[in-house]
């Protein structure tokens, strides 16, 4: 199983959970409780509301974006950094692999 | 203490009960719904999950262990019988719930279509996940699909399916999706559809469903053809659950009424999502009930905020998204306000932006494949921006961004 990390906004807490390949980290954080995912949209790219920012350590394919979730990100409540992406849109592909990603301050 | 009882485990009260417990309620907040599955996410249910292998599980939001640890009790399998408000008390199939404050989250069921034959096997709803997991079934050897009603729920369905069987669509009114979008967006979603090979009938209502051996064989349109079909889905809307609140005093018509903040005239007892009516300045009415995900979750950050004593976010403006033939289509603002209709890019593309205007100021949009027009469209609505200039509106054809991010910077206050 792959793990996932989320460290909270202000970078007190961290909380690791498993998730399976062809999983989002949006629905990692959604099925463990995790909190300051919101995921309205479902994982449809309609709502901006699973920002997260990706360990800057993590491979660079982690931070490829496509057009349509770059034109969403412009709506996240959080700043926009250069790390920033739809945690909808980062599916785990491979067991060994471990994903760290900061939650933002607000998702709305 | 007896805390919160939740009645109702789809997309707002799952939220109210998650956002009690963030907002630090220390009481104990109960889940209760008649599901005996784990509160789950409904939009895919007409999308994805309908035409794929998943399980109902895949869907889970929570699980009941999770939720447990979040500090809700969720209990599924209930169904509720009754309130005594006096006692401050909820009756149900699993006994009595005392509360302190009382969410309904009850949620909406499609609207019936009584006709000749409905009881027919083959004809389904498609709300809950136990209707899905039916439906899903019966879809397996399909071979013929005909969808009453050309909304949200029966779109995604028909062209999810385009692929695997013929389908028809039967609507009632002239144009697809009528209640909820411009007539531009409408000609634009048939057209993709039709391109799947999905056949329309308009203007047609159902006279009647034939049969052989108890088993669906067609439908009969009023006055027109017999549609082949071994599965009919029926998509003509919903209707609130909760009339029987009226029983316990409460004012329920087309909704539970509720205040501005969500609370019926019991002060303790409080209604929200599909099944709440609430005061808007924007309805012709003065009340207005909205059926969406973006709904229920609004009024479950408030009321929450509301019984756990926290400040309350501000209303949300009403958004919606569906996704269908391949094709996002977002919408955000108050369609029912709109006095003119101006078309943002190339409304022959794949991708533009139709924006509704009153008094030349935005008051609704809605965008086709292009969700930055969207996220524009949401800042402008929420910041109050002001008229759009004759100018402005001439430049549209070249795309929507650029005037909205004009009008964003003369905006009284950000987004």
């Amino acid at each position: 199983m792959a793990e996932v990390t989320f460290i909270s906004a202000d970078g007190t807490t961290s909380t690791t959970v498993e998730g399976n390949p062809g999983m989002s980290v949006m629905k990692c954080a959604q099925v463990n409780g995790i909190s300051g995912v919101y995921a309205e949209c479902g994982g449809q790219l309609a709502c901006a509301t699973c920002h997260v920012y990706v360990d800057e350590d993590m491979p660079a394919e982690f931070f490829e974006i496509s057009e349509d979730e770059d034109e969403m990100l412009e709506a996240t409540a959080s700043d926009r950094l250069s790390n920033s992406r739809l945690s909808c849109q980062i599916v785990i592909k491979d067991p060994a692999e471990s994903i760290t990603v900061r939650l933002p301050e607000f998702q709305r | 203490m007896s805390g919160v009882v939740v009645v109702g485990a789809g997309h707002a009260g799952l939220a109210a009960a998650l956002e009690l417990k963030a907002q630090g309620y220390a009481g104990e907040v109960t889940l209760l719904d008649r599901s005996e599955f784990a509160p789950y996410e409904r939009p895919p249910i007409s999308k994805v999950w309908i035409a794929g292998e998943g399980e109902p599980g895949d869907l889970f939001l929570r699980t009941p262990e999770s939720l447990q640890e979040s500090g809700i009790r969720f209990i599924g399998g209930t169904e509720i019988t009754g309130i005594d408000r006096e006692r401050k008390v909820v009756h149900t199939s699993q006994g009595e719930f005392f509360y302190d404050a009382l969410v309904l989250a009850l949620g909406a069921i499609p609207r019936a279509l009584n006709a000749p034959g409905r009881e027919l096997s083959g004809i389904h709803h498609l709300h809950t996940l136990e209707q899905a997991v039916a439906l899903r079934a019966q879809l397996a050897d399909a071979e013929k699909l005909v969808v009453v009603g050309g909304g949200f729920i029966g779109l995604e369905l028909a062209s999810t399916l385009a692929d695997r069987m013929q389908v028809a669509v039967v609507e009632a009114a002239p144009r697809l999706m009528g209640r909820a979008t411009s007539e531009y967006s409408s000609a634009h979603m048939r057209a993709r559809h039709e391109e799947l090979g999905i056949e329309f009938h308009f203007g047609a209502g159902v006279e009647g469903f034939e049969g052989e051996d108890g088993r669906l064989t067609g439908v009969r349109i009023a006055g027109g053809p017999l549609i082949d079909a071994d599965v009919a889905v029926l998509g003509i809307g919903v209707v609130p659950n909760g009339s029987w609140v009226a029983e316990a005093g409460l004012e329920f018509q087309d909704g539970i009424l509720v205040d501005d903040e969500l609370r019926t005239s019991d002060p303790h007892i409080y209604a929200i999502g599909d099944c709440a009516r609430y005061p808007s300045q924007t309805s012709p009415t003065g009340t207005t009930r909205l059926e969406s995900v973006g709904n229920a979750a609004d009024h479950a950050r408030r009321v929450a905020a509301t019984i756990a004593g926290t400040a309350v976010p501000a209303t949300d403006i009403p958004w919606f998204w569906t996704k269908q033939a391949g094709v996002r289509l977002q919408m955000v603002g108050h369609i029912q306000l709109v006095q003119e209709w101006l078309i943002a890019g190339d409304g022959e593309s794949s991708a533009f932006s139709v924006v509704g205007l009153a008094d030349d100021r935005v008051v609704y949009g809605e965008s086709i494949n292009r969700p930055g027009d969207h996220v524009a469209l949401r800042k402008v609505l929420a910041a109050g921006a002001g008229p759009l200039t004759e100018e402005m509106k001439s430049r549209l054809g070249e795309g929507l961004r650029p005037v909205l991010d004009e009008l964003q910077r003369a905006a009284p206050v950000a987004s």
